[in-house]
């Protein structure tokens, strides 16, 4: 609530900052190479963003034990029966540490993201990234991951690209409001040519808030509902830079105990800080994991998503499917 | 008048044994003080002798500080304690407890062996375990080795209780609480369902191996709750600073010698 009301008290300048970044962007002259590199760093954003190795439904990071139960019996005769049963307590081993890698392997119906002319590919987008989340108290926790993706494309290899990603925030979980997650942090994303990582052709800075509201069906299945908002403050070159606010409903089922299959839906509404561009996107993640062991799993994910923007030249629909292996290691 | 007699008792006879020997079923192999048994379904109960057959279908009822040993077939035993109610399903290896306490053992690379009661259903290959039911009060699951699956009728409330783990919960209930850990080998010892005049465990290797590994379960730490035999009766021992797992086997064994952990307080 502290990141929501600081950032509440700082909106005006956050907004200052959009505006100012945005009469810049008016006012300097683009020539049409750098629109173009901007238009491709927009939709680079776009791509690293529903190509991302998919986050799924977050779980509580400790493994809680409780079991009790307040109907005694009196004793009787046969006591004896079933041995003594002394009662041990497991001591929380908190590891704070996730390495995670992944090799997806996708196809894509629409590879530039365009309104016509669509173009199939295929990708293969293998990532890597380490996560620490230290437990401040017993709801708090931090939050601070770096990784890198990289994304290779079969048909046009132009468009291959790698993306970088520094995550600094807290999460804290409120028991007592069925258990509601807010998150609030730093984001920086820098993009960059996949075979020269100096390359960089776009940075951005940005501040996130979120929460996330979990109702639980029985053991196996769980519906979410979240928003999360995204201030863009920094962004080199500026014009792509954008503010994303969006809402999710998401369900996830264990179908056996290592097949879980999840569905995401959410609406986006995405404010560039350019020329008064605003895109409404709407995106229907479907995924499938199968748990080999505690480490290893295999996914399956398909992405529909279709983009509205008041400017038509960037509207386009797109569906992605993937597998991918992954490898998930908890220190 | 005696031709007649004796014409009968055959006939009798022969009519039981032809119903006794409907479904696998299985065999009492130890029965101790009074046992009743009805080895088919709906037949009236009657004293129940060593060897007698038990249908599916059948059930048995034991006297207070009774005991009743069933062997099947492939090798899976069923313990019952005193103040018994059971019997078996009418499908093959299943075990249908109304009342008090059973022992229960599935081989492993056999047919799963079925626990059921009020509801909740215990699933078991290559597993040991108790399962204790009181009226409507409580049903009590301690797995010895191997593991079990829980389940109840609500589609997809299943767990694993592994060796050491203890379920208490409510008959009927749809929801399943987590498990929690108890001393394995101090329970394996002062059992008697595992003791009191049985023959060995055939399984008795793999729940010593199961009590190794948990006195070696640095994470694993002893408190001072216990709860003695049957119930949910919580007692409160005298603390003891043994922590570690050697500490805890030591402690274990020391308990053994005693005639037991003496309670300090009991709370409910």
């Amino acid at each position: 609530m502290t990141h929501l009301r600081f950032l509440g008290k700082h909106r005006g300048v956050l907004i200052g900052i959009g505006f100012i970044l945005a009469v810049l962007a008016l006012v300097l002259p683009l020539d049409a190479q750098t629109v173009q590199a901007v238009n491709q760093a927009g939709q680079a954003q776009d791509r690293a963003e529903l190509l991302r190795t998919p986050a799924t439904l977050r779980e509580d990071p400790t493994d809680e034990e409780t079991g009790t139960d307040s109907s005694h019996a009196v004793a009787s005769p046969n006591d004896p029966d079933l041995g003594e049963q002394a009662i041990l307590k497991r001591a929380e081993n908190y590891q704070a540490f996730t390495f995670y890698t992944s090799a997806p392997i996708s196809y894509t119906s629409n590879v530039a993201l365009t309104r016509n002319g669509e173009e199939y590919d295929f990708l293969f987008t293998p990532s890597v990234g380490i996560n620490y989340a230290p437990r401040i108290t017993r709801t708090l926790y931090g939050s601070i991951s770096l990784s890198q993706q990289f994304f290779y494309y079969d048909r046009f290899g132009e468009l291959d690209f790698a993306s970088f990603d520094v995550h600094a925030g807290l999460v804290y979980y409120l028991p007592a409001l069925h258990n509601l997650l807010l998150r609030a942090g730093y984001d920086f994303n820098r993009l960059t040519s996949s075979d020269d990582l100096g390359d960089e052709f776009f940075s951005d800075h940005s501040f996130v808030v979120g929460g996330e509201l979990p109702f639980r069906i029985g053991r196996a299945q769980q519906i979410s509902v979240g928003a999360d908002f995204d201030f863009s403050v920094a962004a080199d070159p500026e014009p792509p830079a954008r503010h994303d606010y969006s809402g999710f409903v998401g369900y996830s089922v264990n179908l056996t105990r290592a097949l879980t299959a999840s569905a995401v839906a959410r609406i986006a509404i995405r404010d560039y800080v350019e020329d008064g561009r605003t895109d409404v996107s709407g995106i229907l993640a479907l995924s499938a994991n199968y748990r080999f062991t505690k480490w290893l799993s295999a996914n399956a994910i398909s992405t529909f998503a279709t983009n509205d923007s008041n400017r038509d030249v960037f509207d386009y629909d797109v569906a992605n499917l993937g597998a991918a292996l992954s490898l998930n290691l908890r220190f | 008048m005696l031709g007649l007699a004796l014409s009968l008792f055959v006939g009798l006879a022969v009519v039981r044994g032809a119903v006794v020997s409907e479904g696998p079923g299985g065999r009492l192999t130890r029965i101790t003080k009074g046992v009743q048994l009805a080895p088919v379904r709906n037949a009236p109960l009657r004293t129940a002798s060593l060897h007698d057959r038990i249908a599916d279908g059948g059930s048995i009822r034991t006297g207070a500080e009774a005991r009743a040993e069933v062997t099947f077939p492939d090798g899976a035993v069923a313990r019952f304690g005193g103040k018994s109610v059971g019997g078996l399903g009418a499908r093959a290896q299943v075990i249908e407890l109304k009342e008090g306490a059973v022992l229960f053992q599935a081989p492993k690379g056999t047919t799963r062996m079925k626990v059921e009661t009020g509801g909740i259903t215990v699933e078991a290959r290559g597993t040991t375990g108790i399962m204790e039911r009181h009226e409507n009060l409580y049903v009590k699951i301690l797995v010895l080795e191997g593991t079990a699956r829980v389940f109840t009728n609500k589609v997809g409330e299943s767990i694993l209780v592994t060796p050491g783990q203890m379920l208490i919960t409510k008959p009927g209930t749809t929801t399943l609480p987590e498990a929690v850990h108890f001393d394995l080998g101090h329970l394996y010892k002062t059992s008697l369902l595992v003791n009191a005049g049985f023959a060995p465990l055939a399984r008795k290797n793999e729940i010593l191996r199961a009590i190794k590994e948990q006195e070696s379960d640095p994470a694993l730490i002893r408190t001072n709750l216990v709860i003695y035999g049957r119930g949910t009766l919580v007692n409160l021992v005298a603390p003891t600073p043994a922590a570690s797992p050697s500490a805890r086997a030591a402690s274990s064994a020391a308990a053994q010698a005693s005639p037991g952990l003496v309670p300090t307080t009991r709370r409910k």
